[in-house]
């Protein structure tokens, strides 16, 4: 990995030359061996969510009424609405890496700050639907109460569950994703970045595509029943 | 420079010429992705019936390999990332094709009592001792 911390303070304008570890033949390797461990990690990522994946294809196939009904009860709007704030922050994460490497540090920063913007923003359209179920009592298991005859299906605290701890589970990588990409922008700010040196920008914005990755299945699987 | 694997050195003979997509692409796939967006919504509030559901993550999967190919790269990207990322997409495939197989041949006190489907058994070829619409005898005594 890049090796900045130990590199010595560099004049104002030049990005540091990465240092490749001695058990590497080239950068190049190097760069291939990280991306290669980002992937391994992104492939426990997807193994997790499956999990999720599965009990919700489960417990749809028993309660196929009950999970129908409640999707019916999410808000379609905020749910799309989410979706295109998420596919074009990853676009804007994509575009960070470009500019990275064209050692283009000024619009790496801007196009973090635009992707760690719409990440908020996803968070508070989030916000506003979890406080109305919380609100009409659409709750997970037990703890449902909404008495709306609608929802009197069986299954229908269980589609609440799974989608309260998908979602959960989804936004909590959002989290981390905007402190990954905000300290990456920090990196960016100091000129860090080249041709030469990019694997932090490219692995921090994988990180991010996986977020969106994710929520491309969610939603069709939650809203759209 | 002291040792050098010699995996690595063999790696950096076959490491060249690696391309990188620029903007155009991202672009593109943006659009896409917008447009499929769209077309899920559309086709997904016609609530159909029984194949919904399936066209919704055909797009999905359709959607999620382009993200996965082109902005993160991997597309243009070696051997090795492919697959992990293949097996990894087997490996969910797996476990969810093999739990479906098993909850769909249960037979039904192991199922929810008022869960679909409501016709059991499933039809599997196999004869099961709880067959009917009314539900199963008890298996302890009510009384």
């Amino acid at each position: 990995m890049q090796s900045n911390a130990a590199a010595p303070a560099h004049p104002a304008g030049v990005p540091p030359v990465p240092q490749v570890a001695a058990h590497f033949a080239s950068l190049d390797v190097q760069q291939h061996a990280a991306r290669l461990g980002m992937w391994l990690f992104l492939a426990t990522e997807i193994l997790l969510f499956a999990g999720l994946f599965v009990i919700y294809a489960n417990y749809r196939f028993m309660f196929h009424d009950g999970f129908a009904a409640a999707s019916r009860h999410l808000d379609l709007m905020l749910g799309t609405v989410n979706t295109i704030v998420l596919i074009t922050s990853s676009f804007t994460a994509a575009m960070a890496v470009h500019y990275a490497k064209e050692a283009k540090n000024k619009m790496v920063v801007v196009m973090f700050v635009l992707t760690i913007l719409m990440a908020l923003g996803f968070l508070v359209i989030k916000y506003f639907e979890y406080s109305h179920k919380f609100h009409v009592g659409q709750l997970p298991g037990p703890y449902f109460s909404d008495p709306n005859p609608e929802l009197q299906v069986a299954g229908v605290p269980m589609y609440y569950a799974i989608y309260f701890l998908s979602t959960g589970l989804h936004g909590f990588h959002v989290v981390i994703g905007m402190i990954v990409l905000g300290w990456i922008t920090i990196k960016a700010n100091r000129n860090e970045f080249s041709g030469r040196n990019y694997t932090a920008v490219e692995l921090g914005s994988m990180y991010w595509h996986l977020v969106d990755l994710v929520w491309i299945f969610l939603f069709p699987m939650l809203y759209l029943i | 420079m002291s040792a050098i694997a010699n995996e690595s050195s063999k790696e950096a003979q076959e490491m060249r010429h690696e391309q990188h997509s620029g903007p155009g692409v991202y672009v593109i796939i943006w659009v896409a992705l917008m447009i499929l967006t769209v077309v899920t919504v559309v086709t997904g509030r016609m609530h159909m019936p029984d194949w919904g559901l399936a066209l919704a993550l055909v797009i999905a999967s359709v959607k999620g390999t382009l993200v996965a190919l082109y902005f993160m790269h991997l597309s243009e990207h070696q051997g090795a990332n492919r697959l992990v990322f293949g097996c990894s997409m087997l490996f969910v495939v797996l476990l969810l094709l093999f739990t479906l197989f098993d909850i769909g041949t249960r037979f039904r006190p192991t199922l929810a009592p008022n869960g679909h489907p409501s016709q059991w058994p499933v039809a599997t070829g196999q004869s099961l001792p709880y067959e009917g619409t009314q539900g199963p005898a008890p298996l302890v005594p009510t009384h």
